[in-house]
């Protein structure tokens, strides 16, 4: 038990080489803010072509061409096959081979908007491979997730509609996606969260976000824990905002099914996503007795 | 109205308690049993060897072991045996194996990042070090030396390498305005870029020439990685040590020159801690020995790069 008490005093002195001033000094830093500036620009990006990506791989998987239809699983194969730090590096190495590294990094339009905070200048190039690697692995999560989203509609619901004379385009951009978004909102919320941090793998290919950003200074300054402590507010912050948001939106789609009376979540619930699995399902279940 | 499944939580939770107590147990067996082990110090059986209390005194982070970081990338000082990539080879490494064999110690050479190498030897509480030192071509200033204390062993410039013909003309750091330079990660020669730049903290002294003109600055935590941008054409020229460059020019003849020496040799130490100078004194005491018997200069040979020595030959 000795060995045990002198282990949790070391743990509770651990200010005595952690030097809490370098979290309260670089936190609020320009550098560091620039750096969870770039992370948010980088997922938000991701994301957005990603889902894209997803529900085009969904289109030709469920199409009538097979040559598409074999392309598509292979793509999904491929890129859930293989890390995303491997992507990333690999796009970053490729670039040059192919004469596009430095047009890129001559554009350099983050400077030009103000990003001269960080390390470095955000270069194009990087910046570019991070937002091809991410996007393009993220597409092939995405598909399977738009797949279970689409496919969880009754496939009545497609035939009633066709039976009304809608094509089978207008069917789904009117009656089976609008539903299929309900699912696929939750799992496109967890999406988007490691989305956040799955960027931190950018710091491989010299690219100034969040992380890299903090490890730069931290280990100039020979602390570098308490910049990875800093680096991670910064990304729980991130997290839960985005937390409170996906709150907000899964509400708004699910309004009819939520039961009048439920109490409304506190704020602190929604911020940090407590509890917000049991929204709807409360109600769903004597609904169905 | 509560589902079978909300109701069942406390039970859950604890089973949770008990799982972290259970843990929290087999932690503490886990810690007391490497109590009882680090006091068993086994001594080599060479008369010369330390007594069992100067190495007690030494609180080495793995017992029997002297455990030294290197940022093995960094050939010809500290780098990968390409036909063994598990064994360490350069004369950083053949000086810190003998170290260890003159403290009678086994030597453990771990492979780190340079930028986290002296915080991980010097951060922690003594005897929790993640390593007892570290030989890895640090040059000595200011900013390191609040930090470690560092014993000078060797001498190196600055250099910088370009593709062959230099098309860009880097010959000096007010060449490199404007253009892509690869540079390793809180080296002093990314100190110098970034201060060139005035984006940096001022303490290697080079003045902000290309303020206005930046210096594209391409920065990565392995060497390795900074050649392969002057090898592949991402970047203009790439900036280390001199016989870094100079070790590279000559494994690759036809691709790659040197652009220029910026800085001349200036000394580089190996890391030890502040707190723990008995190690210090010994190793020391081992380099001073391995002068005087010639062991010293033979590494250097070996290498070609007994011109660095340090203190100057005569």
């Amino acid at each position: 038990m000795g060995g045990l008490l002198q282990w949790l005093q070391s743990v509770v002195t651990l200010n005595h080489f952690f030097v809490w001033t370098y979290v309260w000094k670089y936190t609020p830093a320009p550098a560091i803010i620039q750096g969870a500036i770039v992370t948010v620009i980088l997922s938000v990006i991701s994301q957005l072509l990603g889902t894209l990506i997803g529900l085009m791989l969904y289109f030709l998987r469920r199409g009538r061409i097979r040559v598409f239809r074999i392309s598509a699983d292979a793509y999904i194969w491929f890129f859930r096959g293989t890390p995303l730090a491997v992507q990333i590096l690999a796009f970053y190495t490729l670039f040059p081979y192919l004469h596009i590294s430095r047009p890129l990094r001559a554009i350099d339009p983050f400077s030009a908007i103000g990003f001269t905070h960080g390390p470095g200048p955000i270069f194009l190039d990087s910046f570019l491979a991070a937002i091809l690697a991410l996007s393009l692995n993220e597409g092939a999560y995405m598909a399977e997730i738009v797949r279970a989203g689409i496919d969880a509609i009754d496939v009545g619901q497609l035939e009633a509609a066709k039976s009304l004379g809608m094509t089978y385009s207008l069917a789904m951009r009117r009656i089976v996606l609008p539903q299929a978004f309900r699912i696929i909102i939750p799992p496109l919320g967890n999406e988007f969260n490691n989305m956040l941090k799955n960027t931190a793998l950018a710091a491989f290919i010299a690219l100034n976000e969040l992380l890299e950003t903090g490890r730069l200074i931290g280990d100039a300054n020979f602390a570098s824990l308490e910049l990875l402590v800093v680096a991670s507010l910064w990304y729980l912050l991130l997290t839960t905002i985005w937390g409170f948001f996906q709150g907000i939106i899964e509400r708004k789609l699910n309004a009819s099914n939520l039961d009048p009376g439920a109490p409304r979540p506190q704020w602190w619930q929604r911020a940090f996503g407590f509890g917000q699995g049991n929204a709807g399902v409360a109600t769903a279940v004597p609904a169905e007795h | 109205m509560t589902p079978a499944s909300l109701r069942s939580r406390p039970n859950i939770r604890r089973a949770v308690t008990v799982g972290v107590v259970g843990a929290a147990m087999g932690l503490s067996l886990l810690l007391s049993a490497c109590g009882t082990t680090s006091t068993t110090t086994t001594t080599g059986n060479n008369a010369n060897c330390p007594s069992s209390a100067t190495v007690a005194s030494w609180h080495l982070a793995n017992p029997g072991k002297l455990t030294i970081a290197s940022d093995t990338t960094y050939a010809p000082a500290e780098f990968a045996d390409p036909n063994n990539v598990g064994s360490f080879i350069g004369y950083d490494m053949d000086l810190a194996r003998e170290f260890a064999k003159r403290l009678c110690l086994e030597p453990n050479i771990i492979k780190a990042d340079f930028g986290t190498i002296i915080t991980d030897v010097a951060g922690p509480p003594l005897g929790q070090q993640r390593y007892d030192m570290s030989i890895s071509s640090f040059t000595i200033n200011s900013t390191r030396q609040q930090k470690v204390d560092m014993i000078p062993y060797f001498t190196a410039g600055e250099s910088i390498m370009v593709a062959t013909g230099n098309p860009q003309h880097i010959t000096s750091i007010d060449s490199m305005c404007g253009k892509t330079i690869a540079v390793q990660d809180n080296t002093v020669e990314k100190s110098e870029i970034d201060d060139a730049n005035g984006t940096g903290d001022k303490s290697s002294g080079q003045a902000p020439v290309c303020k206005d003109n930046k210096i594209k600055e391409l920065h990565f935590t392995s060497e390795n990685d900074v050649i392969l941008q002057v090898v592949n054409g991402n970047a203009d020229a790439s900036y280390q040590d001199q016989p870094v460059t100079d070790y590279y020019i000559s494994k690759n003849p036809g691709k790659t020159e040197s652009g220029g020496i910026t800085v001349s040799p200036a000394p580089q130490g190996i890391v030890m801690r502040k707190d723990n100078a008995p190690l210090e004194t010994a190793i020391t005491n081992a380099l001073q020995a391995m002068r005087s018997d010639g062991t010293y200069l033979k590494i250097l040979t070996n290498w070609g790069v007994q011109k660095l020595a340090y203190p100057p030959l005569p």
